[in-house]
């Protein structure tokens, strides 16, 4: 039971893709692309359906069915962060088949490489966006929302804000 | 690992969940079914404490006092040897690390000795590697899809 000198708080993933970025963009945020992708169909699954309301505060929801139309997996979110082709920052919750007790945080960064891109994913664990619970523990999250929030600006509106995680 | 194996283990929920479909993806390996459920039975079940561990963790102060606890055990004095942090200081990063099980105290006389308690960063590097593996596969599957639409582009190019 050893520890990594390092200790990491994050989960990092890196990949390059032999894509244009704005490519990329478009196979992560319109729901055409991301159901010919996201959770991979085979044999008979269908295609998962998607929902994407591609603005900030705007929801996105996957669902996985059975041929029979059960709900096999179904996760959603809501958009922190939406600019086009470089950056999308997004909440993250299970719905299907077991419900998350707190949303985690998604991060995609993608960088042109002389035409092909590179994808970083970051996918983290901010305490701030628990739903019910512990509160004291929110402030990092509540911060950076609340910044997210001033320089987002008129472009946040009223109704967006109730999908808001870190609204308490 | 005691909190998997007590009675109040959750595997007979996750059992009888409406989970039908038992379809192996080419992409994935494990079937889907068993990738959510592996997935949601670690998420869901030690959720309150992962939150605590992940936010002893969103400061770098603290995670590298963990990392050299990782060497050792060590005096509070020691601990605040390498940062240019007062006493007082260092001692507020410990007791969050405290109050989140990742870090325990022992009194010598006047000298307070920290160890690590290394469990909850297993769970927490366990939910870490989860997430990891799965975006991993999630990237594969991306580069196949766009692999896919720009050979069928370009056989398109071809046949007009």
């Amino acid at each position: 039971m050893s520890v990594h000198k390092e200790v990491v708080e994050r989960a990092v993933i890196k990949r390059r893709v032999a894509a244009p970025r704005e490519r990329v963009f478009q196979a992560w945020t319109e729901a055409e692309h991301l159901q010919r992708w996201f959770f991979p169909s085979t044999n008979g699954e269908a295609m998962p359906h998607v929902e994407v309301d591609l603005r900030v505060g705007g929801r996105y929801r996957i669902t996985m069915q059975a041929p029979d139309g059960d709900i096999t997996a179904m996760v959603g979110g809501t958009y922190h962060e939406v600019h086009p082709p470089e950056k999308l920052v997004f909440s993250w919750a299970w719905e299907a088949p077991q419900p998350d007790s707190a949303e985690t945080l998604v991060t995609v960064e993608l960088h042109d490489i002389q035409g092909e891109t590179d994808i970083i994913i970051t996918h983290e664990r901010c305490p701030g966006l628990t739903g019910q619970e512990e509160h004291t523990i929110g402030w990092n999250c509540s911060l950076e929302r609340l910044i997210l929030l001033v320089q987002e600006g008129s472009t946040l509106h009223a109704s967006a804000m109730s999908g808001d995680p870190c609204r308490q | 690992m005691s909190r998997q194996e007590n009675a109040s283990r959750p595997a007979d929920r996750i059992r009888t969940h409406r989970v039908k479909s038992e379809v192996v993806s080419p992409f994935f390996g494990l079937t889907l079914r068993k990738r959510f459920l592996i997935l949601n039975h670690m998420v869901k079940y030690t959720s309150d404490a992962l939150d605590r561990t992940f936010s002893a963790l969103s400061d770098p102060t603290r995670r590298a006092i963990l990392a050299r606890l990782a060497q050792g055990d060590a005096s509070v004095s020691e601990l605040a040897a390498p940062f240019a942090m007062s006493l007082p200081a260092i001692s507020k990063h410990l007791r969050v690390l405290e109050q989140a099980g990742l870090v325990e105290r022992t009194k010598d006389g006047r000298v307070h000795h920290l160890r690590l308690v290394a469990q909850p960063l297993h769970e927490a590097a366990a939910w870490i590697a989860h997430y990891q593996h799965f975006w991993e596969q999630q990237l594969e599957a991306l580069a196949d899809y766009l692999r896919d639409i720009h050979l069928k582009e370009e056989s398109e190019e071809h046949s007009s």
